[in-house]
């Protein structure tokens, strides 16, 4: 599904990602970890297309898409959800939820056509409003939603897309700990055959939903593994889980140092 | 659910038709002038707020569509001496096509550099216009005849009927405009507005849209620039200067951005103001320009906005 080779890329005199290789098979679920400036973020831009690297090549669903665009890639399959929630405020949710379809399904081709034409992405609104659990919000504005609800459409957004990637960027930033429940299960019940790749700093959040973990430190990657491999592999526990776990698994949430919403 | 975006645009426009007419009912020779210079300067006006108020593209050279549609009237009509039902779309063609190769460049930059090279652009056709021989330099080009619709039994060299015609033109690119904002096309166009990296991570191709609207605005202009060079019979660079595009701006933002309506009424109130003030005053553009500070000082929203606000007051008075 996504096959990335060498990737490198410097900012000035600061290697943000060095060397890193992934092989990301379809419906995986894998999570980015790593402490704070490892790179992940970045990573997560050269995947998705915000920034080019320096050397090394992407390649998605068995097509070279080093050199192409965010918007590009998204047509492709690529869909992501941003770290600071980044919706259309003013509107209703459904307007939200209408215009990314518009987009996906090309009716925006449509100069002309009253708005009203393109009825049938009303229902698909619905129905992807309810399963990101947003069905009795459909007509609010999302400006007057709860933080966590407009982090629920942030998800819906990229999933309007219908992407065969989803890339989530910290999707539980922010939120209480309900929320939080609500957001892992939401994920979890995605279709089997998207594949998901998720950064997060929540360490029971990753769990949860990953079956592959990644684990970057100062821009290269440290640790690949299925997560009871990461769980129990003696580098990563010594460099970053080791004083977080006791005899009954995971004690803290978080990573030393990080406060969860602080990285950009 | 409702998908579509609430406003009541319509009735706002009917409502200022309705003023434009009964005006014209009563107006002197004179007046039928103002109203067609009125009518006019809104389909400009409609035309940029396309740019400024429904995608976000704030243009500082929209007078050189203006202009180039005025010019091409002029030129085709007594160079070529082509018939004038040709030399109407004939323009409008022209000044798509020029905001096509502008907007080619154009529409890859934003905010602050998205103005420079509109506003040389531009600057560039006027200083074209000024020095070149076969477009009559800094005179221009007179003698430009108007539409014949004789075989209507139009005369438009009549100031009441070619009052009534632009105004009736005005309707229509209203009417065009604002099936525009609300087609599938038109909500992308404000998504654009609102959030363009996200409309890029669903895969919007932001270029096609900005420039198609970019030539859609230019082709409008370029029928405005026409109609307004068969109103003075005559064509000069002063309708390509940066100042024409900054007061097509000001009428924009005074009347309400994203309202297509309020810079029809902005267009009315600066024809307007701009003449009974300048006879009072010669300092009439410092009155202007104190609307235009107070406007934006109160919320941006103009005189649509303004009047919403009293429409709004009032509903809940009756409550």
């Amino acid at each position: 599904m996504l096959n990335v080779k060498n990737l490198n890329k410097s900012f000035g005199a600061l290697h943000a990602v060095r060397d890193v290789s992934l092989n990301i098979s379809g419906g995986a679920r894998h999570a980015l970890i790593g402490p704070n400036g490892a790179g992940k973020t970045t990573l997560f831009d050269l995947l998705s297309g915000e920034v080019f690297p320096d050397s090394g090549t992407i390649e998605f669903a068995g097509q070279d898409c080093t050199g192409d665009t965010s918007d590009i890639r998204a047509r492709a399959g690529i869909g992501r959800s941003f770290q600071q929630n980044s919706l259309f405020g003013g509107w209703t949710v459904g307007q939200n939820i209408v215009t990314a379809l518009l987009i996906s399904q090309n009716y925006g081709q449509q100069w002309l056509a009253p708005l009203s034409s393109a009825f049938e992405l009303e229902a698909q609104a619905k129905d992807l409003a309810e399963i990101i659990g947003l069905g009795e919000y459909i007509d609010v504005l999302v400006d007057q939603l709860a933080y966590g609800l407009q982090r629920q459409l942030e998800l819906g957004l990229a999933l309007a897309t219908n992407p065969k990637l989803l890339l989530l960027d910290e999707p539980t930033a922010g939120m209480s700990p309900s929320e939080t429940n609500f957001m892992v299960s939401l994920i979890n019940s995605l279709p089997a055959a998207l594949t998901v790749v998720i950064v997060e700093h929540d360490m029971d959040v990753v769990f949860k939903i990953a079956d592959e973990i990644t684990v970057l430190d100062a821009g290269s990657i440290l640790f690949k593994g299925s997560s009871n491999e990461v769980r129990q592999s003696s580098i990563v526990q010594a460099r970053y889980l080791g004083p977080y776990f006791d005899d009954d698994g995971i004690t803290s949430r978080s990573f030393p140092g990080d406060a969860r919403t602080s990285e950009s | 659910m409702k998908i579509t975006l609430p406003n009541n645009r319509d009735m706002a426009a009917l409502f200022l038709m309705l003023i434009a007419m009964s005006f014209w009912f009563f107006a002197d020779v004179f007046g039928h002038e103002l109203l067609a210079q009125i009518a006019i300067l809104a389909i400009l006006a409609m035309s940029l707020d396309l740019l400024v108020g429904y995608t976000g593209m704030v243009s500082l050279g929209h007078a050189a569509f203006f202009g180039a549609g005025a010019y091409a009237t002029a030129g085709f009509a007594t160079m070529v001496d082509m018939p004038m039902w040709a030399v109407i779309p004939m323009s409008m063609i022209c000044a798509s096509g020029l905001a096509f190769c502008i907007g080619i460049f154009a529409v890859r930059l934003v905010g602050v550099f998205f103005i420079m090279i509109t506003l040389a652009a531009g600057e560039m056709l006027h200083a074209f216009a000024f020095r070149s021989r076969s477009f009559g330099g800094d005179d221009g080009l007179s003698g430009v005849p108007r539409l014949n619709l004789e075989t209507l039994n139009i005369n438009l060299l009549d100031p009441t009927q070619f009052s009534l015609f632009t105004l009736v033109v005005a309707g229509l690119v209203y009417l065009l405009n604002r099936s525009l904002v609300e087609s599938p096309a038109g909500r992308v166009l404000q998504g654009i507005q609102l959030n363009e990296p996200r409309m890029r991570a669903l895969g919007c191709r932001l270029m096609h849209y900005k420039l198609a609207v970019f030539v859609i605005a230019g082709g409008l202009a370029g029928l405005a620039g026409s109609l307004t060079a068969q109103h003075n019979h005559f064509v000069s660079p002063e309708l390509l200067t940066w100042t024409t595009s900054g007061e097509v701006l000001i009428i924009v933002i005074v009347g309400g951005i994203g309202s297509l309506v309020g810079p029809a009424a902005g267009a009315a109130v600066f024809v307007i103001l701009s003449h009974y003030l300048s006879g009072i005053t010669e300092y009439w553009m410092l009155f202007m320009g104190l609307f235009f500070i107070v406007v934006v000082l109160s919320g941006n929203e103009g005189i649509y906005g303004f009047l919403r606000h009293i429409k709004r007051t009032l509903e809940n008075v009756k409550r």
